[in-house]
């Protein structure tokens, strides 16, 4: 009998799947031509709402609000909110409405490339911290507007916090128009290097400056053992997360982006320096000697924090929050850690420079859809109010008396916004997923917690040292020229980087190098080379 | 198929009649004809962006149609050769070690007498089958890291310099086939296990009455009895040597092991969904699918030669 | 197997076969079990690469810690929904393909069955099939994923090469008694095939569950991840933008417990499917076996 039941119920139940998956399917196939509608829950949201909003407007005729709108296609990461009060307040005082629709980073290029080929372009697309990888398409088949001409006008609070080099940065097409506009940044640098001062007083050294020093402290710690766990043999003198090459590059003399640099005013792609050389061989060395991590090329992300966590690691480049974070790490096995911020490594040529934190980053773009739907005026005048001083309070601070409280004049943030970025961003302060001007006063604010550099304990000074104490050695890091040869050639820079790092890594000689390099510029690599020179040129001019 | 009986010749006249009967069938299967034109089928024709120079934004009929240049493009390129080097010596190697581990393993689960132990042992066994490719590749990567790995500590242990494995790309083969054995063997001893089960026993009395001791046994019995079923698998291994593991080799590969860890379907996604090149994508995965075919099609040729019960379709 | 007595050489080649056994399955089990004692140790004893078989310091920590993070539950859930509605509709829909061809005589079905089985030998691949799910509108929709697995043209094989060996006579029987074909599919033969049938569901919630290219390239927005997409993040940390949240202040959250969160995930990505296939071990025995030779 309860056989005959359960196989009822299985019989319905399959049937019941079928029907539905079948329905599903059909019903999809169905609207294949029109697919604009089908992008995911987020934009179907967004879009009832926003013509929810459209229809309640139209029988009031009423002219200043409801008509005002634009779409806003952007990325999205933790710990950001999809909507927060800001975003609210944002809008009710623009009386411009945002309809967002958000995608994490890594499915943000498949999304977009989904949406403009079915025609459904959103009126401004924002990649986050830096422009959409596939932001160039679209610049060069004319479907992203130029905001040159409106910085002086209806973007001036934008225009206002650019200098001519920030503009010049701004400035990555060879047409020279600036199309991006973004986050601007008045806070101090974020990378800095670091020693072990107690296995400096182990191994009984001085604090190295030249590149000589350098090299005697890291074969000390090598040689002896430095961490004082009784195996003289797993230390690891000096490392850098393998994703920031440029943190590197830059003791060699060579002021990179990680890819290029400017030589005497010419643009130049990083393996064409005649300072690249040395680095490699230098980096080949210390390999050799043990000064580097063995798994030095898969040292990024948690490898290499589980790595400055484990009281293995002697000296980095990295940012100014890892001092901090590994010395308390590294109590855990050893009391007397510590991890001292200090200078940067004066390279053999007396290179000496650690790269600023990039000022502007041109991460929104408005596309011509915006012109076509006519929201071009409400974009341009909703972000201008973001970039104004109430603007900029709002996005920092946000609401008064909910958010901050006026003291002496000045907006404090109130707790729990400024125990920490995390809190702050998931309240919607610092909304970094938008355009807009993160200033120093509330960076300092949630960095400090109120309290002054004399309040903090050793691994807060050493933190904080490591975001001042770099200040003379700051450089600008040059933008990365998207030219369509750049783009095209991924694939043979990829294979530059694969053979630098046999190099290094003593798998193959320098002849091979030299060989494998030349067949990859005969490939293309050469054309490549060309083309940003110029594109820079153009550009600087 | 085989064991469908054959349908006596009807006349025409019928065959409106027998399809009209059959229309609650022709229901049921229809859903399932959608689904495969709409999920397989329509795909296949989309293969034919191959030829065109296709634009992301415009659409089909907004490109330019090229001929074969994207083929002569991916076939000239500087990736071609060392993409079907990389592809063959990682599939052949896997052959020659991966193919007969199950079959040895299996063999020596059937020599147990503790039924207990050897369900045991096989359980066990299975188990790395069911676990993710991600969950995998971290763990190996763990297992091999040269600062906190098994394998390091056993090297310390001897006295020698731990070796960073991951990091040589003459290691990357062994990596990939060894690791490969470690997940799959004994879920692809299943079918030899169950091949052993239908051996005669008789035989292996027969055998024990001559006085055959137990090595003879596997060797005069044992082995010819599973034969057939290790020659069809290794048609089928065979009809399968372009396909290469693309989510494990995507997920283990790095810098340093770029050259021999390129293979034709990494290179594809990297091209297609990194770079939007789909066209030329497009045709290097062409490519792949027709090869993978004319293998599949010869492995049958074979496997049907060799007997005539053991075609594969 | 064989039910003699064990003379003395037998029961020294069991011994050595017992021996090897356990060495196997030492090799097997390590790796894994290493990372789940990983998972379950204070972080001193994990800086100081100590934990091997056991944990040391046991805490619970990582675990509250994977709990407390809404990105790992969420996407617990999305691999959840995605197995299980993947999974009846996979297993509804192969009975449907399948069924026709082992239980059925209709004109047309040698092209039916040849239409069904040619994607086992060529497909489009990964950008047509990518450009077709695009213009499906299934971009970012679980769909996508539910509906391109939806059926293999080896579990129809497998499950029609089943379907056949049940008795004609018993279909025939029913028929006669004026049983609808639904009724004859769902009453009669569904019952004899649940074997089948979880085979093909283990394979599919597998199939599933461990996927990680199909959510890659189909999913995009983060809500929606699988747990899979999630726990590679984790071991990565990829997600570059994640810096600056570090204060000066003291005792705010430092580096710590970072691998044991990324092996609980990982674990917790593992139990489910190793959990349920013991259940499962008999059936899909008969139906890797059944689908290899082909009866």
């Amino acid at each position: 009998m309860r056989k005959k039941v359960y196989s009822k119920m299985m019989a319905a139940a399959l049937a019941a799947a079928m029907v539905l998956s079948m329905a599903g399917c059909g019903d999809k196939g169905g609207s294949e031509s029109s697919a604009p509608s089908g992008s995911g829950a987020v934009s179907s949201e967004t879009g009832a709402g926003a013509e929810e909003s459209k229809e309640s407007s139209q029988p009031g005729q009423d002219e200043d609000t409801g008509d005002h709108e634009f779409s806003y296609f952007g990325s999205i990461w933790s710990p950001y909110q999809e909507s927060t009060p800001i975003f609210d307040e944002l809008m009710e005082r623009t009386g411009i409405k945002v309809n967002f629709e958000w995608a994490a980073a890594e499915g943000m290029d498949t999304l977009l490339a989904s949406k403009v080929s079915s025609k459904d372009l959103p009126d401004v697309i924002s990649g986050g911290t830096a422009g959409p990888a596939a932001i160039n398409d679209l610049i060069s088949r004319g479907l992203i507007v130029p905001i040159t001409e409106y910085l002086d006008t209806d973007l001036a609070n934008y225009g206002r916090l650019l200098t001519e080099e920030d503009k010049l940065f701004l400035t990555y097409q060879d047409d020279g128009e600036i199309y991006g506009f973004g986050l601007v940044m008045d806070v101090p640098g974020s990378f800095s290097t670091m020693i072990r001062t107690d296995w400096l007083e182990r191994v009984n050294m001085d604090m190295p400056q030249t590149w000589d020093e350098w090299m005697a402290v890291w074969k000390a710690f090598k040689e002896q053992d430095a961490n004082g766990n009784g195996d003289p043999n797993d230390e690891v003198p000096f490392g850098f997360n393998y994703d920031f090459q440029k943190l590197v590059l830059n003791i060699f003399g060579m002021n990179s982006n990680g890819e290029f640099s400017v030589v005497d005013g010419e643009y130049l792609y990083d393996p064409e320096n005649p300072n690249y050389e040395k680095y490699m061989d230098a980096l080949r060395e210390m390999y050799e000697s043990g000064l580097l991590a063995q798994e030095m090329i898969t040292l990024r992300g948690a490898d290499f924090n589980t790595l400055g966590a484990s009281n293995r690691l002697g000296s980095l480049v990295g940012y100014a929050e890892y001092s901090k974070n590994y010395t308390v790490s590294c109590r855990e096995l050893d009391e007397g850690a510590f991890f001292q911020s200090v200078v940067p490594i004066q390279g053999p040529d007396g290179a000496q420079a650690i790269p600023a934190r990039s000022k502007v980053q041109g991460s929104a773009f408005i596309t011509v859809a915006a012109v076509e739907n006519g929201h071009l005026e409400d974009i341009l005048k909703f972000f201008n109010y973001v970039y104004s001083d109430e603007g900029i309070e709002l996005t920092n601070y946000g609401m008064e008396g909910e958010y901050h409280d006026v003291v002496d004049g000045k907006p404090v943030l109130k707790a729990p916004y400024n125990e920490g970025f995390k809190t702050a961003r998931e309240k919607g302060l610092i909304p970094s997923t938008i355009p807009f001007c993160f200033t120093e006063d509330v960076y300092m604010q949630i960095l400090t917690g109120g309290l002054n550099y004399d309040e903090l304990d050793d691994t807060g000074k050493t933190f904080m040292d490591g975001l001042t104490i770099n200040e003379p050695y700051f450089y600008t890091e040059p933008p990365i020229l998207q030219t369509e040869s750049y783009v095209e050639c991924f694939d043979l820079r990829e294979q530059q980087v694969s053979l630098r790092d046999r190099y290094i890594t003593g798998e193959i000689s320098k002849d091979e190098y030299n060989k494998g390099y030349e067949a990859l510029k005969n490939q293309g690599l050469s054309q490549m080379i060309e083309d940003t020179k110029e594109a820079y040129r153009k550009m600087a001019n | 198929m085989k064991g469908r009986e054959k349908v006596p010749r009807i006349p025409q006249k019928n065959l409106w009649k027998r399809i009209w009967r059959a229309k609650y069938i022709y229901l049921m299967i229809l859903p399932v004809i959608v689904w495969f034109l709409l999920f397989q089928y329509w795909p296949m024709t989309w293969l034919s962006i191959a030829f065109f120079d296709y634009d992301l934004y415009q659409g089909l009929s907004g490109s330019v149609f090229v001929g074969l240049k994207n083929f002569v493009k991916f076939f000239t390129g500087l990736d071609f050769w060392r993409l079907i080097r990389n592809v063959l010596l990682m599939n052949l190697y896997a052959l020659a070690v991966g193919f007969p581990m199950p079959i040895i393993f299996a063999l020596f689960l059937n020599e147990f007498r503790t039924r207990k132990v050897k369900k045991f042992v096989q359980t066990v066994s299975f188990l790395p089958h069911f676990i993710s490719m991600v969950a995998f590749v971290t763990i190996v990567t763990e297992f091999l890291s040269p600062s906190t790995g098994v394998l390091a500590q056993i090297f310390r242990f001897f006295g020698k310099e731990p070796i960073f494995f991951l990091g040589k790309a003459k290691y990357f083969r062994s990596i990939m086939v060894f690791s490969g054995v470690w997940q799959e063997m004994g879920y692809s001893a299943i079918i030899y296990l169950s091949a052993l089960t239908a051996i005669d026993v008789n035989l292996y009395e027969a055998a024990m009455a001559d006085g055959a001791n137990r090595w003879k046994r596997l060797i005069h019995i044992t082995l010819p009895g599973i034969m057939p079923t290790v020659v069809v698998m290794f048609i089928l291994r065979v009809g399968s040597l372009i396909n290469a593991n693309f989510e494990k080799i995507f997920l283990f590969q790095n810098s340093m092991n770029l050259e021999v860890s390129e293979v034709i379907q990494t290179w594809v996604y990297k091209r297609g969904m990194i770079k939007y090149d789909y066209s030329l994508a497009t045709a290097a995965g062409l490519f792949n699918g027709v090869v993978a075919l004319v293998l599949v099609i010869m492995a049958n040729r074979f496997s049907k030669r060799y007997s005539d019960s053991a075609g594969i379709w | 197997m064989l039910h003699k007595r064990m003379s003395r050489m037998d029961y020294f080649v069991e011994a050595i076969l017992i021996f090897i056994g356990i060495i196997i399955c030492i090799c097997i089990l390590y790796p894994i079990l290493n990372i789940v004692a990983i998972s379950l140790s204070a972080d001193g004893p994990v800086l100081r690469n100590e934990v091997r078989l056991l944990p040391r310091g046991f805490t619970l920590k990582a675990y509250e810690e994977v709990i407390v993070n809404n990105g790992v539950l969420r996407a617990l859930g999305n691999s959840i929904f995605i197995s299980l509605v993947g999974c009846v509709c996979s297993v509804a829909a192969t009975y449907f393909a399948a069924y026709p061809i082992a239980c059925c005589e209709f004109p047309g079905k040698k092209i039916y069955n040849v239409f069904v089985l040619i994607p086992m030998w060529f497909q489009g691949g990964m950008i047509p099939a990518y450009i077709c799910v695009q213009k499906l509108g299934l971009i970012n929709s679980y769909w996508a994923l539910i509906l391109t697995a939806l059926i293999s043209s080896y579990n129809v094989l497998i499950l029609s090469s089943f379907l056949r060996g049940i008795p004609k006579e018993l279909l025939e029987s029913a028929r006669m008694d004026g049983a609808s074909e639904l009724r004859v599919m769902f009453q009669v033969v569904a019952p004899l095939a649940k074997a089948s049938f979880a085979t093909i569901a283990l394979w599919v919630v597998a199939g599933h569950w461990n996927a990680y290219f199909g959510p890659l390239l189909y999913l995009t927005d983060s809500s929606k991840f699988t747990l899979q997409q999630v726990l590679r993040e984790i071991v990565l940390e990829a997600n570059a933008l994640q810096y600056d949240l570090g204060t000066v202040r003291p005792g705010q959250p430092s580096v710590n417990l970072a691998d044991q969160i990324r092996y609980a995930v990982l674990v917790v990505s593992m139990v489910p499917m190793l959990a349920v296939y013991p259940f499962v071990q008999k059936y899909f025995v008969k139906g890797v076996t059944l689908g290899a030779v082909k009866g």
